[in-house]
């Protein structure tokens, strides 16, 4: 089976999946490789694409999004090398008109023809609406309550979700992380993230809660977390890009009965709060809500040099969220920068506590 | 009262327009010696070299008053729009209304280089959390929440999409500050894929058939919103005499382009030749009076290139100048190594291209606007940029990165390695800062190499 790389949430894996090809989520690596190159003005999320696109990509394409315009000149510069089939989705930054859903629509049916051609083939919309609800029952046991669980598993759970599912029986649990096993939506809490949360965290209601918001975590940004974890921090929401604020929304059957390109238009386009959006209310919203709700006591943010996103945020979230703020830059491909940081947040749990 | 061609510094201008007005000059109401200007703050024309013409005079009033006029406007009663990351459509729909004043809101990036970083509007952007790793345009932030600059516009629109995330993110911080902005989406431009309707945008690129729909219908609520804000009803007969009148703008400036960067002896400073351009975008709040400037602009250089005068040496190396300057004064380094303009790409060629007139107005626009060579591919940007050099016989080519933009870090190299391979020129890639005094040397030196380099493959 081919595969497709993507590595943004409003790219709906399950699209990929019903075309009868792989998606493969291309996790950040953004300051785990050592001594990458710094390239002035670009940011190392960008660049760390660029590297993955220039290097052996376990697929055979790859779809970005317009949603951050520096990524938008990386899929021009991998376009130009002309390497790798590249698909430029168009997210529509504004949500507030028929006209620009519509938009995301018509993108969602071009990337099926992209796909088409790449060996695919096009679901009819049984096929299609049993690959959604695949992914939605995989992803619904993520949704269930926030009980802390080590950020690392979360964030490769929800990775998971991201990747292929294998076809399953009706009723029984997709396989996702490894050897995890995650429940299916009728199946109830065992296994998974609920499992692993209980064995992690049990006794250890003293910790002081923490939000994770920003723009994507690489691997080695969710183990360096582990650190603070094992010294009293629980990251009860992650809220940056491939966290659980961007899980698409629960299927409605009955939507996706009527229209099931529809339906995975509303559980993309309609529901995911994002940063990029204009204006961006329904995100911070969503994150203010989120933040009171699960009594969060402090907000690491994680954003990279050069995010315009993320940093124009970052007053914002300062003065209007009522919880203290950590700032965690990103300055490149350094795993060392990592270690500078590691005092400040020492501090910050400090002045939690 | 004829005067040979020149560039001249400020002091110079005095005599000279004491002596222009002593020969009987006579000038619009905004006019006057550009010293007061100097007065008003804008300390860069100090360090600047500027054409001595009456109609370079006329061009720099009419460009350093903008802020009085809009203020004169506000006080006469009209409607102002300030238009964010719009170079050249949505104020195009606004002068065709009546009683409306239409401006460039992100011109203010250009406010810390002609106050030299005395404006405080860099740090009262710092202070809203938006720093130095932004682009020059958050002197914008500054400038709408102090109010010390333009008037607060009555409708604020913002193109958004495929645009850059600087102003996106600034825009979006004005908006958590209780501005009332107009957004409206433009899709990332791209080829038709084969099969798929599409059609070919003024200046050539193309485009899908449903992202023209798109831009059309997204127009159409900024239209909507012009007739909420000004009562009135703005019909296609409208917005065709509004397009015609545009058009007249950039039918001048095209004629004025082409004697400027393709006679032998260069007839008007790169400087003169920058502002020009960047009335197209939005006619400096007053459409009919920018047409009058440009149409004397031209003037004069169709007297210049007649007589084969001009205020550089006939040998001055040809150069192709992509995106615009933060900080004026480049423009005239490069004059002072031995370069002169022959061709630019200031980001918003679409907005010099004439809009089509046989169409519909609204498609005409949405066309026009998805040509803007920032929403689309770099590579594309490349390719029109190529033809240009080629057009305009350029020598070599400058690409000068805007500190912090969002489409620098990664568009300079792209460009110019297709400009340069197939073009067959040397490449320049600077970066300039809106005041580049420190770097001057530096900057100095590689505009001079770039120069002899370009003179030593003349001599062989």
């Amino acid at each position: 089976m081919n595969a497709v790389a993507y590595c943004h949430p409003f790219v709906p894996p399950e699209w990929i999946a019903a075309h009868g090809l792989g998606p493969c989520w291309l996790p950040c690596r953004a300051g785990d490789e050592p001594a990458g190159p710094v390239r002035r003005g670009v940011c190392p999320v960008a660049s760390a694409r660029l590297d993955d696109f220039a290097g052996p990509l376990p697929a055979d394409a790859v779809v970005l999004t317009t949603t951050c315009d520096q990524i938008r000149y990386v899929a021009a510069v991998v376009q130009h090398l002309g390497t790798l089939p590249v698909f430029l989705l168009h997210v529509p930054r504004t949500w507030q008109t028929g006209s620009t859903r519509a938009f995301y629509r018509e993108e969602i049916a071009r990337l099926g023809r992209f796909l088409v051609a790449r060996g695919g083939t096009s679901p009819d919309d049984d096929s299609l609406s049993r690959t959604i609800l695949r992914y939605d029952q995989a992803r619904a046991p993520l949704r269930l309550g926030h009980d802390a669980m080590p950020a690392s598993a979360y964030a490769r759970a929800i990775d998971a979700v991201r990747g292929d599912l294998p076809e399953t029986a009706p009723g029984e649990s997709a396989i996702v992380a490894g050897t995890l096993r995650v429940p299916s939506a009728q199946g109830g809490g065992e296994g998974g993230r609920h499992t692993e949360c209980a064995c992690y965290f049990t006794g250890r209601e003293r910790l002081v809660r923490l939000a994770l918001v920003g723009g994507p975590m690489s691997q080695g940004d969710y183990q360096w977390l582990t650190a603070f974890e094992d010294t009293g921090a629980r990251f009860v929401l992650d809220a940056t890009e491939a966290g659980e604020r961007t899980l698409p929304a629960p299927v409605d059957l009955d939507r996706l009965k009527a229209d099931p390109l529809d339906e995975l238009v509303r559980i993309y386009f309609d529901s995911i709060p994002e940063v990029f959006q204009r204006p961006n209310d329904r995100w911070f919203a969503w994150l203010s809500k989120q933040v009171a709700g699960r009594c969060v006591r402090g907000i690491v943010v994680r954003r990279f040099v050069w995010c315009d996103h993320w940093h124009g945020e970052m007053p914002r979230l300062r003065e209007e969220l009522g919880v203290p703020v950590l700032e965690w830059e990103g300055t490149g491909n350094d795993p060392r920068a990592r270690s500078g940081a590691a005092g400040r947040m020492e501090a910050f749990l400090e002045m939690l506590r | 009262m004829s005067h040979a061609a020149e560039r001249i510094t400020l002091d110079q201008w005095d005599r000279r327009y004491a002596a222009l007005r002593a020969g009987g000059l006579c000038e619009p109401a905004y006019g006057g010696p550009l010293r007061r200007h100097v007065a008003d703050g804008n300390s860069r024309l100090l360090k600047l070299r500027m054409d001595n013409s009456p109609a370079a005079l006329r061009l720099w009033n009419f460009l350093l008053s903008e802020e009085q006029r809009l203020h004169q406007a506000r006080r006469a009663g009209q409607r102002l729009v300030g238009a964010m990351k719009d170079l050249g459509t949505v104020p195009v729909m606004a002068y065709s209304l009546d009683g409306v004043a239409a401006f460039y809101a992100d011109g203010a990036w250009w406010l810390p280089c002609l106050m030299e970083n005395r404006t405080g509007m860099l740090e009262l952007a710092d202070r809203l959390g938006i720093d130095d790793s932004f682009c020059p345009v958050r002197a914008m932030l500054g400038a709408f929440v102090s109010q010390a600059h333009f008037p607060l516009p009555d409708l604020i629109t913002c193109s958004v999409g495929a645009t850059c995330d600087d102003m996106a993110v600034i825009a979006q911080r004005l908006a958590t500050l209780n501005f009332d902005i107009f957004w409206w989406e433009m899709p990332h431009r791209r080829p038709p894929d084969p099969g798929e309707p599409g059609l070919v945008l003024p200046g050539g690129f193309s485009a899908p058939r449903n992202q023209v729909d798109l831009v059309r219908a997204e127009l159409g609520r900024v239209r909507q919103a012009l007739e909420s804000l000004t009562g009135q009803s703005l019909t296609d007969g409208r917005l065709a005499e509004g397009i015609g009148r545009a058009n007249r703008v950039r039918s001048v400036l095209a004629e004025l382009r082409r004697l400027a960067y393709t006679a032998r002896r260069c007839p008007m400073p790169a400087l003169e030749m920058l502002i020009a351009e960047m009335l197209a975008i939005h006619f400096c709040s007053d459409q009919a009076e920018s047409l009058l400037v440009l149409e004397e602009l031209l003037a004069e250089v169709r007297s210049r290139v007649q007589a084969g005068e001009g205020p550089l040496e006939e040998s001055a190396v040809r150069v192709f100048w992509v995106n615009p300057v933060a900080d004026l004064r480049v423009m005239n380094l490069l004059e002072d190594a031995g370069g002169r303009i022959c061709g630019t790409e200031y980001l918003f060629c679409h907005a010099l291209d004439p809009i089509p007139e046989d169409l519909p107005p609204m498609e005409a626009l949405a066309r026009m606007a998805l040509a803007d060579p920032m929403v689309g591919s770099p590579v594309d940007r490349a390719g029109r940029i190529v033809a240009d050099v080629r057009r305009f016989g350029a020598e070599a080519v400058v690409i000068s990165r805007i500190p912090g933009a969002s489409h620098c870090g990664l568009e300079g190299r792209l460009i110019g390695e297709i400009v340069g391979r197939r073009c067959g020129v040397p490449v320049l890639e600077v970066e300039v800062p809106p005041i580049s005094d420190a770097l001057e040397p530096a900057l100095r030196t590689r505009l001079e190499a770039l120069v002899e380099t370009v003179k030593e493959g003349r001599a062989t």
